[in-house]
């Protein structure tokens, strides 16, 4: 039976040292009422994974919820440089970094979701992805053909975002696919965060939009993918430039203290997910919305 | 020739090596490519097409100049006219024969970095990740390498990890085709890949091979005929200024600060 719960008490079946997939594409689609919600629980030594994501996954490290990273991509597009909290943990070895690609990323969610001991992959031969944990590299007899035998990745919870569900799990796609597919079919926990809940008859109004029965829980949270986008907003880029010259400052000050106090006066001192988008305002969200 | 020059003729240089009829894949924060792309179908590729992570423009005469900056922005997206499925994006392996790539690093074999410099086992600097690169450029018919700023540091004599293998030596012993990368472009320079490493091949207006040489981190070979980089043709300058022009334009409009 598909649960429908508000942020915070869904990421209480997230635990300590779990691997977390965050669907979503750079600065699109996060589903960030739960990545903050995490935050706010103090969840840590989490493996958080992804294929091409934005800084949902570095407030994590950032925020000290997560100890190991496995992700193509993270950054936001030509809004900042790099991302400047999984560089200071990278660089001052607080977080393990398992380097990998698209292409390997897939195939480890294949090899999951289709219960298969490995997937193989043709892409990222002869390159430093090789040295992921679940790569393996090989040489088919028949052909001598070079390739990669990638073990299946254990996706624990998948927190996913989609523009609306109704109680049993079904979801409505936004419409442009952000690589969220092999995620949720890999993951033994699918929570979907949804802009609205509705009955199975308005879902069926987009056939084409809607993947049955994606969710296990569901969690009602408009306008929550702030400060990235979704159907409904823009990213807002002011936001996350504040944030990385927040992180730039801490590190240049040593003071990691000053991150914890963003973090404190962002997510963990306001009431829940309603108390962070007050403190955007009314005002900034009407004009990032389309 | 101001730095600025420079970059533009680097534009130019890249729209000139797409043909008509290429499918191009355009990455994440790639707006250099995007120009390019625009350029070169504006003036001699009218049947270039291209992907742009989360659409293919399939529709010539669409304006959407400001892909780079924000893929999935929710205008560029109910304006697109194909999905494309980052889930599925390798399931055809020849979608995409056409490929820049990026690079913190690039080495005298000609292989990219975009993962971060290593050091004693642990990150001088981390860097973005390698996204799809690794993958695309492996499946390429044919791809080049573009660094925006030709210094030593760019252009090292090793990667300290290869996100693109570019070595035709390394290629030829994956089994991948060996010549995919055309060329490694810098506003500066051209460099051409051989069994023997990269060879320079072009450089820019101005430039000499002597300062090449200083600003390179790995010993400049001469290939056998060093040309210099034609300027920008008086069409390709007015298309350049029109599409900075309707890029900006398009970032104003669609509300980006």
């Amino acid at each position: 039976m598909v649960r429908l719960l508000d942020p915070d008490t869904a990421v209480r079946e997230i635990t300590d040292g779990a691997c977390v997939g965050i669907g979503g594409s750079i600065n699109s689609g996060h589903p960030m009422a739960l990545v903050r919600a995490l935050v706010r629980a103090r969840t840590s030594d989490l493996t958080v994974v992804g294929l091409t994501n934005g800084l949902e996954l570095d407030f994590l490290i950032a925020a000290g919820c997560a100890a190991r990273l496995s992700s193509a991509y993270v950054g936001a597009e030509e809004i900042i440089g790099l991302p400047p909290g999984i560089r200071w943990a990278a660089e001052e070895g607080r977080v393990e970094v398992w380097e990998t690609e698209e292409g390997i990323h897939l195939a480890s969610l294949r090899a999951r979701a289709l219960k298969l001991p490995y997937a193989t992959w043709t892409g990222a031969v002869g390159t430093s992805c090789t040295a992921h944990p679940l790569v393996e590299e090989a040489v088919d007899e028949a052909t001598g053909a070079h390739y990669l035998k990638v073990r299946p990745l254990k996706v624990d919870v998948a927190l996913v975002w989609a523009e609306a569900a109704d109680e049993d799990g079904n979801l409505l796609l936004w419409g442009p696919d952000m690589g969220d597919e092999w995620l949720r079919n890999a993951a033994d926990l699918r929570i979907a965060q949804v802009e609205r809940i509705v009955p199975t008859a308005v879902l069926a109004r987009h056939p084409d939009r809607v993947m049955p029965w994606a969710a296990e829980v569901v969690v009602r949270a408009p306008l929550s993918t702030h400060p990235f986008g979704s159907s409904l907003l823009r990213a807002d880029e002011r936001w996350i430039v504040a944030y990385a010259e927040t992180v730039s400052r801490a590190r240049k000050a040593a003071a990691p203290g000053q991150l914890e106090a963003y973090f404190n006066d962002w997510m963990r001192d306001v009431d829940g997910e309603d108390g962070y988008l007050e403190k955007v305002g009314v005002a900034r969200l009407r004009e990032l919305m389309v | 020739m101001d730095e600025r020059a420079h970059d533009d003729l680097l534009v130019a240089a890249m729209a000139r090596e797409l043909r008509d009829g290429d499918r191009l894949f355009i990455g994440t924060n790639q707006p250099a490519v995007s120009l390019a792309a625009y350029l070169a179908r504006k003036l001699w590729a009218p049947g270039l097409r291209f992907w742009a992570s989360s659409t293919a423009h399939l529709d010539a005469s669409q304006d959407l100049l400001r892909v780079g900056r924000a893929t999935l922005d929710p205008v560029l997206v109910a304006g697109r006219d194909s999905t494309f499925w980052q889930a599925h994006a390798f399931d055809d392996a020849l979608r995409a024969p056409v490929v820049f790539a990026g690079g913190l690093q690039v080495d005298g074999r000609g292989n990219a970095n975009l993962a971060g410099l290593r050091a004693q086992g642990g990150w001088k600097l981390r860097g973005p990740g390698s996204a799809g690169l690794p993958s695309l450029t492996a499946l390429a018919e044919r791809f080049f390498i573009m660094v925006p700023n030709h210094d030593a540091r760019s252009l090292v004599l090793e990667c300290s990890a290869i996100s693109v293998l570019g070595d035709p030596i390394a290629r030829a012993a994956q089994g991948l085709k060996p010549d995919a990368l055309v060329a490694v472009m810098t506003p500066l320079a051209r460099f051409e890949p051989t069994p023997d490493g990269l060879v320079l091949t072009e450089i820019s207006p101005g430039v000499t091979e002597a300062e090449i040489e200083q600003r390179t981190g790995f010993p400049v070979r001469p290939g056998n005929e060093v040309a210099e980089r034609a300027p920008l043709s008086p069409a390709e300058a007015a298309a350049l200024v029109e599409l900075r022009a309707a890029s900006a334009r398009n970032r104003s409009e669609y509300g980006t600060e």
